[in-house]
């Protein structure tokens, strides 16, 4: 089950770009954890809580997407799947 | 005759004399204590923070999350595993990639994946400890048991 502060897509095709959401207006920035991690990539939060992220040419593998709150650490798993032909 | 009185006056003590006595009491008392303020300040504080300094060397504070993390690391259960798996993806891969509680909990989390079948996302999860683990630069040698194993998870 997703934490309401973060909504991202089980899936995203690779060589793309998934979007993800943030609710909470703290958050300036998320960690994604994928094939070339560690460290992972910090990505900026818009002002209008969206996140863009490059999704790597590698399907198969999985993108994990975090979140920093002063109590806890959300996370998201997103799949990396083939692109549809 | 005339007898004239003569007066045989006494020189007066100079007021001055007696100023300066008190005056060197009322001035030398705050000085003598300021000097002795001054000696221990010098001679005293840093013997003070030198043995201070030989005690123990200052720790950065522990972020309370990841005091929680090791704590549910080492004797949580697996349903509290489950929950706090991603957090301890995070703290390795973003600053405590050596921290011997969180390699406990990965070991943990792996186990985990491989024996229950009901593992949220199973699949998923374990292709991503896979890759974890082969990337951590502060693995410890036994975690690399796991790479096979949840390579194998279906």
């Amino acid at each position: 089950m997703q934490d309401p502060v973060l909504k991202a897509p089980q899936a995203a095709p690779a060589g793309g770009t998934v979007q993800v959401q943030i609710s909470d207006s703290k958050v300036t920035e998320v960690f994604v954890s994928g094939p070339s991690s560690p460290p992972p990539l910090r990505y900026p939060v818009s002002p209008n809580g969206r996140v863009e992220i490059p999704v790597p040419n590698e399907a198969g593998e999985t993108l994990t997407v975090m979140v920093s709150l002063d109590e806890r650490i959300v996370t998201a798993d997103i799949d990396i799947v083939a692109p549809a032909p | 005759m005339r007898l004239r009185p003569v007066y045989l006056v006494r020189p007066r003590e100079p007021a001055a004399t007696r100023t300066s006595r008190r005056a060197f009491l009322v001035a030398g008392g705050p000085f003598l204590s300021g000097l002795g303020c001054g000696l221990v300040a010098a001679f005293g504080a840093p013997a003070h923070a030198a043995s201070d300094g030989d005690r123990a060397t200052p720790q950065p504070p522990v972020d309370p999350r990841l005091q929680r993390l090791r704590e549910v690391c080492r004797d949580g259960s697996v349903d509290e595993l489950i929950d706090a798996e991603g957090a301890i993806l995070f703290f390795l891969e973003s600053g405590s990639p050596n921290d011997p509680a969180l390699w406990t909990g990965v070991e943990r989390v792996c186990s985990a994946v491989c024996r229950f079948e009901a593992f949220p996302r199973r699949r998923t999860v374990a292709r991503r400890w896979a890759r974890a683990i082969q990337n951590a630069p502060g693995r410890p040698s036994h975690a690399t048991q796991w790479i096979a194993r949840l390579q194998e998870v279906r």
